[in-house]
């Protein structure tokens, strides 16, 4: 039936329709930290550097830079000639003006904090001084020098996100915050914003003053916000839809049979690991920890459950092209091993058939995937060490409330990392950290990360990593369950599509084969 | 014609036995509702292996899901079924006998309810006051009390001008005891009507709530929320969706066809639905 | 009947006090806050955020400033949506909710009568139980059953319509959610008029045009149908109740970027402006629905006096 139905769909020529699963909340890149909204603003815009289809770093507006040899100075050389689409030209001191206005207590952004590593962005954000003094100047209309707190390598990586687009001040201080409407809204990038309807269809068009509006192919773009997953593969068998951002666990093998190859899964950098709060019973008792943790079944989980949906985690930062993921010796060990090694620890911390632990496993509502996944979870345990694990769920935002005030003792949490470099999921466990819900302390961690934090060589960094990464793994600071993959359906007349590990796909990098699909 | 002989003989029965197999199949089944299996995800309905409706993507027993699901629906709907009908008849067995003013401002009190948007408030509701199924019952049946105050209050107004009230009354009997020993079992009969009528539209909305995310804890699991699951896997498990929401139509339409039967036989004159 | 207008119109201003009062408090107590999100803020960026929402003041006064806006006719900025007024995201959603709901009451009506008059002029017989079994059905099927079904028969198999979205209003797009929607009311009509019919049916006017040798379709038509039609008016206010929950899921199931999916998602993110604003608009949408109801009535039959 829906084979037919799948080969039935047709491309529309030059216009590509695109899912996403929310509408964004503002197209305003200074304001925006949503992942729908970068998907639009990646296209509307365009900063300092932009990612290629593979996912590296390349220059865009900025054509060149140099890297002092302390690396805490970074030197921009901007394109000649850039423009907004309305004609005026774009200078090094949109972007300043962009960059003051995102750490601008006034501007009231919940991105202000990705600008951290520059020199005085967090004393601005925090009100203790005025956004003039933020590390970042324009000696002229082409340079732009930047000033860091300290060696932070990622950090380009960092300028490719929407927080650091520069944007049309002159629209800004004529429309203020009403400047992001169609009509008004001025970009630099690939494409201008023709129409936007909440929680409807949002139209982009090909914008002619593009900095290198001959390399873009596409003509028309329109994103569709569709909020179940489900509902997005209808509309994609249907034939409305290019691209979809996901598709439900449930129909994987289904739609590996009807789809093939149109199914793309590719590793993503984002765990999902279960925390705990290390301050109070029963999660105060590292063997506890250690044996909860060794109970877990992560192949069959990721294997049966998960049909090979998500990739089974026994670290906390996932692997790439250079490095794979750390695995700690145990997951070597056999299940009748492993389980063993769980049951003698959680007797150890005291438990045992006749004084079972009894605790509350708190998570999101997030739809059928996660609830059927913590099922599997508390039978695994329930089975392998006795232990009575009942799950209480609770709404996103009293789940993010409670979880901010290190409320629960067994808690879902994910990460999904905001460049890719280890540190921003090591951060999540130092102290003081407002995403450390569990609130784990070491000494010997916090040593590790700050000594990594302040040397500006790379492959010493990356080795320091790995040791606060084992210090972790040895407290069992964390539960780790799987590795995301990034998941989305393509049909194949959509050309220029690569995998990547941050899942960004700029549009302009995408184009529509005509002529029937191969 | 009695009332046994004005029942439909079918509808009855099929809900008779729902009840039955919702109470007795999970005790029969070696199957538990929660245990994931998994060596025997997705499979189709089978004999030998006891898996009558076949298993879903965790491996469990369809079979023994449905009638957890039913037994969840079920009580959900009974227990809000029976707040809404305390609620109501209370109110309106107050406003039908006190008359006059108390009268007038209870009944304006439960039209202006009545413009108010239900299913948003209890939306609200339960996302307030979360998982818990007691206050899931009183949330519910808190929205839907108002079609039988009006009811009640209707028929305890007429019973009241009825000669044997007006007899008990002159023979001394004080109004507590009137409305205990006269007017409550007269209405007997209404209450019953729309007990059966407002089940299967509690059941709705306790489904709806389900698919919305709200209904029962995990592994627990109602009519709604299995159908909720189902719609997502509608097109790699049909069944999945196919059988709770044929369960949740033959549930539904029998006690509707009670419903109507005991209405045509205890208050023909009605107009409502 | 303009005075009567206005006294109703007048009387639903405690409802609507009620509701808002009732709404705004719950929203308030309910846990988590509009920003709270995975990652926490800067706490003195959070400040600036609350105090430009009003949110750091005790919540009798967010009340008091809120209702002081909606007097004025403006329902506050949505907090999900920044830089947009819930005045804007209402004046977007409204139409489509019009739009849907109006054609599915209308759809209802085109083939709920039909059913009911059938069931009714042949009581009992193979038509009546074939007629009434499909509208108890209509009844039974949940709307967010009937329209996955419907869009993985017609738009997934079939690709004879959209699977979803507005589309500008396109009458491709509309038709699914239209009958999806519509198809328990074609039962609650198809049944109300059926029991309605089937009692005018018996009253000494009709026997006495029986007698008079008229036709079955003046009987019907001229005389039956007019006062039967009285309790499918008086359902009128209820329906607009049900469509509009029932819009709710229609435009979950199609991704319809009208009211009640702004609803749900406002009341999932804590967006309390936009759940208020399209709370009191429903409650607003009923008391017009019932007024509605009540004169038609009126018209309907002379015997009712406003």
């Amino acid at each position: 039936m829906t084979t037919s139905a799948a080969s039935a769909a047709q491309p529309q020529p030059g216009h590509l329709r695109r899912q996403i699963d929310q509408p964004p909340r503002t197209l305003d890149p200074g304001l925006s930290v949503d992942v729908p909204a970068q998907r639009v603003l990646d296209d509307l815009f365009e900063g300092l550097v932009r990612l290629d289809a593979a996912g590296n770093v390349i220059p865009a507006v900025a054509r060149s830079w140099e890297i002092s040899a302390d690396q805490l100075q970074w030197t921009f050389h901007l394109q000649p000639d850039v423009q907004w689409s309305d004609g005026t030209p774009l200078t090094a001191a949109d972007f300043v003006y962009a960059w003051r206005r995102v750490v601008d207590p006034a501007t009231a952004s919940q991105a202000a904090q990705l600008l951290a590593p520059i020199v005085n962005a967090l004393q601005i954000a925090s009100g203790k001084l005025p956004p003039e003094q933020l590390g970042v100047q324009a000696p002229d209309a082409h340079t732009l020098v930047l000033r860091l707190v300290s060696p932070t390598a990622w950090f380009a990586y960092q300028l490719s996100n929407n927080c650091l687009f520069p944007v049309p001040q002159h629209v800004l201080r004529a429309h203020g915050s009403a400047w992001t409407r169609p009509g008004t809204l001025v970009s630099n990038g690939a494409f201008v914003l023709t129409d936007l309807r909440i929680n409807g269809a949002i139209q982009l068009a090909r914008n002619p003053r593009y900095r290198e509006a001959g390399a873009v192919s596409l003509q028309r773009i329109t994103y569709y916000p569709v909020g179940d997953r489900s509902a997005s593969v209808s509309r994609y068998l249907a034939g409305d839809l290019d691209v979809t951002d996901g598709f439900p666990i449930e129909d994987i093998v289904w739609l590996r049979q009807q789809l093939g190859s149109q199914l793309q899964l590719a590793p993503y950098l984002g765990t999902v690991m279960f925390g705990m709060n290390h301050t109070r019973p029963p999660f105060n008792s590292a063997p506890l920890r250690m044996a909860l943790n060794l109970a877990v079944d992560r192949e069959l989980l990721t294997g049966k459950l998960l049909q090979g949906l998500y990739l089974p985690a026994y670290s906390l930062v996932p692997g790439d092209a250079q490095r794979p993921a750390l695995q700690p010796e145990w997951a070597q060990w056999s299940d009748e091993q492993r389980h063993a090694k769980a049951r003698q620890l959680y007797a150890q911390a005291g438990y045992s058939a006749q004084h079972p632990l009894r605790v509350e496993l708190a998570y999101p509502t997030s739809g059928p995937d996660t609830r059927r996944v913590l099922e599997a979870l508390v039978a695994m345990w329930q089975v392998n060490l006795g232990a009575e694990v009942r799950l209480a769920n609770e709404e996103w935002r009293v789940h993010q409330q409670n979880r901010l005030l290190s409320v629960h003792q067994l808690f879902w949490n994910a990460w999904i990392g905001d460049y890719p470099d280890a540190q921003t999921f090591l951060d999540l466990y130092r102290d003081g950290s407002a995403q450390n819900h569990g609130k784990y302390l070491s000494a010997d961690y916090e040593r590790l990360m700050a000594e990594g934090v302040a040397t500006g060589d790379n492959a010493q960094r990356q080795r320091l990593w790995r040791e606060a990464e084992m210090q972790l793994n040895a407290d069992a600071a964390y539960i780790p369950l799987y590795y995301y993959q990034s998941r989305h359906l393509l049909r194949p007349w959509v050309q220029g599509w690569q995998s990547n590990l941050m899942d960004r796909h700029a549009s302009r990098d995408l184009s529509i084969a005509a002529g029937p699909p191969r | 014609m009695s009332l046994w002989r004005s029942l439909p003989r079918w509808s009855l029965g099929i809900l008779l036995m729902l009840v039955l197999a919702a109470l007795i199949v999970p005790w029969l089944s070696p199957y538990t509702y929660f245990a994931p299996s998994w060596d025997e995800i997705d499979l189709g309905p089978q004999w030998h292996s006891g898996h009558l409706l076949g298993t879903d993507d965790l491996g469990r027993d369809l079979l023994v899901r449905l009638m957890w699901g039913l037994r969840i629906s079920l009580l959900v709907a009974v227990c809000a079924s029976l707040t809404s009908l305390v609620i109501g008849v209370l109110w309106g067995v107050t406003a039908g006998f006190i008359g006059g003013r108390v009268d007038a401002w209870l009944m304006r009190a439960v039209d202006v309810l009545y413009s108010l948007p239900f299913i948003p408030l209890v939306v609200v509701l339960t996302v307030l006051f979360g998982r818990d199924l007691v206050l899931l019952f009183i949330a519910i049946g808190a929205v839907s009390w108002l079609d039988i105050a009006r009811i009640v209050r209707g028929q305890t107004r007429s019973l009241r001008e009825r000669e044997f009230i007006v007899a008990a009354r002159v023979g001394g009997l004080t109004d507590a005891q009137i409305i205990r020993r006269h007017i409550v079992p007269n209405l007997a009969g209404l209450i019953m009507v729309y007990l059966t009528l407002t089940i299967p539209s509690v059941i709705l909305t306790e489904a709806f709530l389900g698919y919305l995310g709200l209904g029962a804890q995990a592994p627990l699991t109602s009519l709604g929320t299995l159908i909720a699951d189902g719609a997502s896997q509608m097109r790699a498990r049909p069944r999945l969706l196919i059988c709770p929401a044929v369960l949740l139509a033959v549930l539904v339409y029998c006690c509707n066809r009670l419903g109507d039967a005991l209405r045509d036989r205890f208050d023909p004159a009605s107009q409502s639905l | 009947m303009l005075r009567f207008i206005a006294w109703r119109l007048l009387a639903a201003l405690p409802t609507l006090a009620v509701i808002i009062t009732l709404a705004f408090f719950l929203l308030h107590a309910a846990p988590g806050g509009p920003f709270d999100a995975d990652r926490a803020m800067v706490p003195e960026i959070r400040a600036v955020i609350e105090a430009r929402y009003h949110l750091d003041e005790p919540v009798p006064w967010q009340y008091l400033r809120y209702v002081g806006g909606i007097v004025r006719g403006d329902f506050g900025p949505s907090f999900q949506y920044q830089g947009v007024s819930v005045n804007e995201l209402i004046a977007q959603g409204l139409p489509i909710d019009l739009t849907i709901g109006s054609l599915a009451l209308l759809l209802a009506l085109l083939l709920g009568m039909p059913l009911g008059m059938v069931a009714a002029l042949r009581r009992n017989s193979l038509a009546d139980r074939l007629c009434t079994g499909l509208a108890l059905l209509g009844l039974s099927l949940p709307v967010y059953v009937t329209a996955p079904l419907l869009i993985l028969l017609f738009a997934v198999t079939l690709q004879w319509l959209p699977a979803g979205d507005w589309g500008e209003g396109a009458w491709r797009n509309l038709v699914l959610p239209v009958v999806a929607l519509a198809l328990p009311y074609v039962a609650y009509i198809a049944r109300l008029l059926r029991a309605s019919l089937l009692e005018v049916l018996q009253a000494p006017y009709i026997r006495t045009a029986w007698a008079k040798g008229l036709p079955a379709s003046q009987v019907l038509w001229r005389h039956a149908l007019r006062p039967a039609m009285l309790p499918v008016v008086a359902f009128l206010g209820p329906a607009a109740v049900g469509l509009i929950t029932g819009s709710i899921a229609i435009e979950t199931s199609f991704g319809l970027p009208g009211l009640g999916r702004f609803f749900v998602d406002g009341a999932f993110n804590r967006d309390y402006t936009l759940v208020m604003g399209v709370t009191i608009l429903y409650g607003v949408l009923i008391v017009l629905a019932n007024l509605l109801a009540d004169l038609l009535q009126a018209w309907l039959d002379p015997k009712v006096r406003l």
